[in-house]
């Protein structure tokens, strides 16, 4: 969704920093990460940001949300995984928890129940910091894998 | 861990009781279902599958083990995750069929 003169929202995967206008800010003012903000849908910044109840506003669709994964694996050293039914299961399952649950949870690791604690299971998350990253190049539910050199 | 010969995984097996926490869009668990299908028909070991984002009381059954099952999953309560109540141990993620046989009839002292 577009706000006033085409402006939008973008969340730091990093550290869940919002940021409202044109274009994803290079470097996240609040934790100085390269290249981590992702598109994100109105409620869900309103949601993160504590001023939007989960049943409020509109959500990406399933295209919508492909598409903003893919603009996110753009210059990256990681891409989409190619397994289409892998990734067409992960995408149903983080729409289904925004639906019910607000937010964009992974569909493979389930909340604390502490909505603070919890923002770190947004997808897409910080997954360089997982060992499947470091270990096999796959973020936790494999959405996201390490591009081949 | 020494290999165990098919009599006594059975004998274990016939004791075993392994909860297997999953979620319904997890493709690790949809992965995994085919070998724990074939685990229980092949080694007797039985499976309680508890489903965590559609069943709250499951879910609070998964946070009550977050001490053991966190550690397994790399920090949080991954799925799938295995939990063993007699070992009181979790193994976590996608595993090769071997791997989750060998795991599932370890002894308590392994």
């Amino acid at each position: 969704m577009s706000g006033l003169r085409g402006k939008t929202f973008y969340r730091c995967t990093v550290c869940n920093d919002i940021h409202y206008g044109n274009i994803a800010p290079k470097i996240c003012p609040t934790c100085i990460s390269k290249d981590a903000y992702v598109h994100i849908a109105e409620r869900e910044a309103g949601v993160i940001l504590k001023f939007l109840k989960i049943e409020e506003g509109k959500i990406f669709i399933e295209n919508e949300v492909l598409k903003t994964f893919e603009d996110f694996t753009k210059s990256k050293d990681f891409t989409l995984n190619p397994d289409k039914e892998c990734i067409e299961l992960i995408v149903q399952g983080v729409l289904e928890h925004e639906e019910q649950y607000g937010l964009k949870y992974c569909p493979c690791r389930m909340t604390s129940g502490n909505f603070d604690e919890d923002l770190s299971l947004i997808c897409p998350c910080n997954f360089k910091i997982q060992n499947n990253w470091k270990e096999i190049g796959e973020c936790w539910c494999s959405l996201f894998i390490k591009r081949k050199e | 861990m020494q290999p165990l010969h098919k009599k006594e995984r059975i004998m274990m097996a016939e004791k075993k009781q392994i909860i297997m926490f999953w979620g319904r869009r997890c493709p690790h668990c949809r992965a995994m279902e085919p070998i724990v299908q074939k685990l229980e028909e092949e080694e007797g070991i039985k499976f309680e599958r508890l489903e965590v984002w559609e069943n709250k009381e499951n879910a609070d059954k998964m946070r009550a083990l977050a001490d053991i099952i966190k550690p397994a999953c790399g920090g949080y309560l991954g799925t799938p995750a295995f939990y063993d109540p007699n070992r009181n141990v979790a193994l976590c993620g996608e595993k090769p069929y071997e791997t989750l046989r060998d795991w599932a009839l370890a002894k308590i002292d392994e």
